[in-house]
């Protein structure tokens, strides 16, 4: 846990969401957030419409825009699913 | 020639229904039963444990139950495509960034049979050994599937259940690639030693004891992750090395189900009179009997004497006098109805060697007389090495005949698994009579892996930039009609080369009695092992 209880995670874009990296960046990028902070608020940080087509895992778990983000947490955000369990 | 008749209502149903929509339903509706052991058998003992060491279904049949893949062909769908791919040790995957990255979530749930949890470590470790990558911390003694994954630029782990493979360029049959009975998921913590000796693995039956020369026997495995999964308690596996002595065993009811590869459809009648309860199946095998001849030793670095051996085989006479009916013609791929990218009937009379047999062969012998051999030159004598197994030696026996009938006389050798294998690896060899199987119908697996200059499967040492470059650009293709008609143009091409003169492709006729519930044979040999599903009714 980060200084004042924030959390820091680690997000890697997939697919069209790579246009979100910042200017010139590549690989995961960092960010820090306010504590009890879920995906939608991550998403909002990045610039992402909450409406957009996004797969969002956390840690592994396909999330929701109610999922909490644990500090250290390693988010993907993707284009939509395709196969495995519903 | 007839099939086994009569066949029972429910499996002539089957069979149409197979067709259509590629899965074989239950013959009616039962709860399943818990409890006994699956007897099955194998034709040799298995030249190991490590599948990704293997290319025999001596190996990947008893080591199926005992590991997981990422993903698996759907067990009762005979027909395999992409649609059929179901989740496994992977929960959920997709494709992003247009096919070149396939991102994959873990079950959480699932233990090594030894206690250890799964992780995402070892899926990297699995196919960066696999694919022999720089960063990978053992090796295989052979990986003979290398060319698999030429196409994976790096694998990553970013979390303990999350793996994503990186591709250089797109290739959507990467996930095929992934179901098929040759990727398994080893353990990181297992030395390769061990492995060969003893399955570790987190399937749904775990290691029990291997008699060599005599039985593999495994047990099931009470943590499995899929809840009230397997039925059985068991399965064993006995090696009995004589085909008579098989079938025998099968009739006799000392066995529930046969082995996938050596029924053919002479066998299946003989079977089905003396037991006509058993069950046979008619599917294909993704398998083909072919000829592999070693471009670089003489005579056959001459490429008008590897003409005149292709042009010497009799397709039609093959299919008939090998086979009885139970085998189609076809070139590089399995044609229709039993796969779906094979050349068509009209396009394979087209080609030569394929035509008519007489004319065939006596083109074959004036290109033996213009490179010097036969009538008025020198003699023409070969080594014609097959494995010691009697489906191959039927097809040896075959080729040294037309081979005679062009002028050309083949002494037939016999190796065993251990033999046979490296010698081909070494290319050990001057032309021998071989049988291929795929880990799947599609272009990507057998391509990569009999035909690309340097792999280790390509036995024959065919090289052709032009041909690679056609391989890898059907691999990446998107739209499936354009990907067809390219891959059409490289089964041409592979026969205008000679690369490997293919006699026919068989048919599988899968026996099992009736009591052996949920052991749905697919049309590729190597994927219906798993047994998670199977279940006796007795």
């Amino acid at each position: 846990m980060t200084a004042g209880g924030a959390v820091t995670v680690s997000v890697t874009f997939f697919a069209g969401f790579r246009r979100f990296l910042p200017p010139g960046a590549k690989g995961p990028q960092r960010y820090a957030l306010p504590p009890r902070a879920r995906v939608a608020d991550l998403l909002d940080l990045i610039g992402i419409d909450a409406s957009a087509d996004a797969t969002v895992a956390v840690n592994g778990e396909i999330a929701t825009p109610e999922t909490p983000l644990p500090d250290a947490a390693e988010v993907m955000i993707l284009s939509p699913m395709e196969g495995g369990a519903p | 020639m007839p099939l086994p008749s009569p066949l029972p209502l429910v499996l002539r149903l089957c069979l149409v229904l197979a067709f259509l929509t590629g899965v074989c339903p239950p013959a009616e509706s039962q709860t399943p039963k818990k409890g006994g052991v699956l007897q099955t058998v194998l034709i040799e003992d298995p030249p190991g444990l490590l599948a990704h060491e293997s290319a025999t279904v001596s190996n990947v049949w008893p080591m199926s139950p005992c590991y997981s893949n990422l993903v698996l062909f759907h067990p009762l769908k005979m027909l395999e495509s992409a649609d059929t791919v179901i989740p496994e040790l992977a929960e959920r995957w997709s494709w992003q960034d247009n096919y070149r990255n396939l991102v994959f979530f873990l079950r959480k749930n699932v233990k090594w049979h030894d206690g250890k949890p799964l992780t995402s470590r070892d899926v990297k470790y699995t196919f960066d050994v696999a694919r022999e990558a720089p960063e990978a911390p053992t090796k295989f003694r052979l990986s003979p599937r290398k060319d698999w994954w030429v196409n994976v630029e790096a694998i990553e782990a970013p979390e303990p259940h999350t793996v994503v493979f990186r591709l250089k360029r797109p290739q959507p049959s990467l996930l095929l690639m992934l179901a098929s009975g040759y990727s398994p998921i080893y353990p990181a913590h297992a030395p390769l030693g061990d492995l060969r000796q003893k399955c570790l693995g987190t399937g749904p039956f775990r290691f029990k004891e291997w008699q060599r020369g005599q039985s593999v026997e495994l047990e099931r495995n009470p943590d499995y992750f899929i809840p009230d999964r397997p039925y059985l308690d068991g399965i064993r596996y006995t090696v009995i090395t004589e085909r008579g002595t098989r079938l025998a065993a099968l009739q006799a009811g000392r066995l529930d189900a046969f082995v996938p590869l050596e029924m053919t459809r002479a066998m299946a009648e003989a079977a089905k009179k003396s037991a006509p309860a058993l069950v046979i199946t008619e599917v294909g095998q993704n398998g083909s009997d072919n000829v592999v001849i070693n471009h670089k030793r003489p005579p056959f670095d001459n490429p008008a004497v590897r003409r005149a051996v292709s042009l010497a085989m009799d397709r039609h006479g093959y299919v008939q006098s090998v086979r009885h009916g139970g085998a189609v013609v076809g070139a590089g791929l399995m044609p229709k109805p039993l796969g779906i990218w094979g050349l068509s009937e009209g396009d394979l009379k087209t080609l030569p060697g394929y035509r008519n047999s007489a004319t065939d062969k006596a083109e074959a012998r004036r290109l033996l007389a213009a490179a010097g051999f036969g009538p008025g030159g020198k003699p023409l004598r070969v080594e014609l090495a097959t494995r010691t197994l009697s489906i191959y030696l039927d097809v040896a026996s075959f080729v040294a005949d037309q081979l005679h009938q062009v002028g050309i006389e083949a002494t037939v050798k016999q190796m065993d698994s251990a033999a046979w294998f490296p010698a081909l690896a070494r290319r050990d060899f001057q032309i021998g009579a071989n049988l291929t199987a795929g880990g799947f119908d599609d272009p990507d697996a057998y391509f990569f892996e009999n035909y690309k200059c340097g792999s280790s499967r390509n036995y024959t040492d065919y090289c052709s930039e032009e041909t690679d470059r056609l391989i890898d650009l059907q691999s990446q293709e998107l739209d499936r009609a354009k990907r067809l008609r390219l891959v059409l143009d490289i089964q041409k091409r592979l026969e205008a080369d000679v690369a490997r003169p293919m006699l026919g492709w068989r048919k599988e006729y899968f026996a099992h009695y009736p009591h052996v519930k949920n052991l749905v044979p697919h049309n590729a040999l190597y994927n219906y092992g798993r047994m998670q599903d199977v279940w006796l009714d007795r």
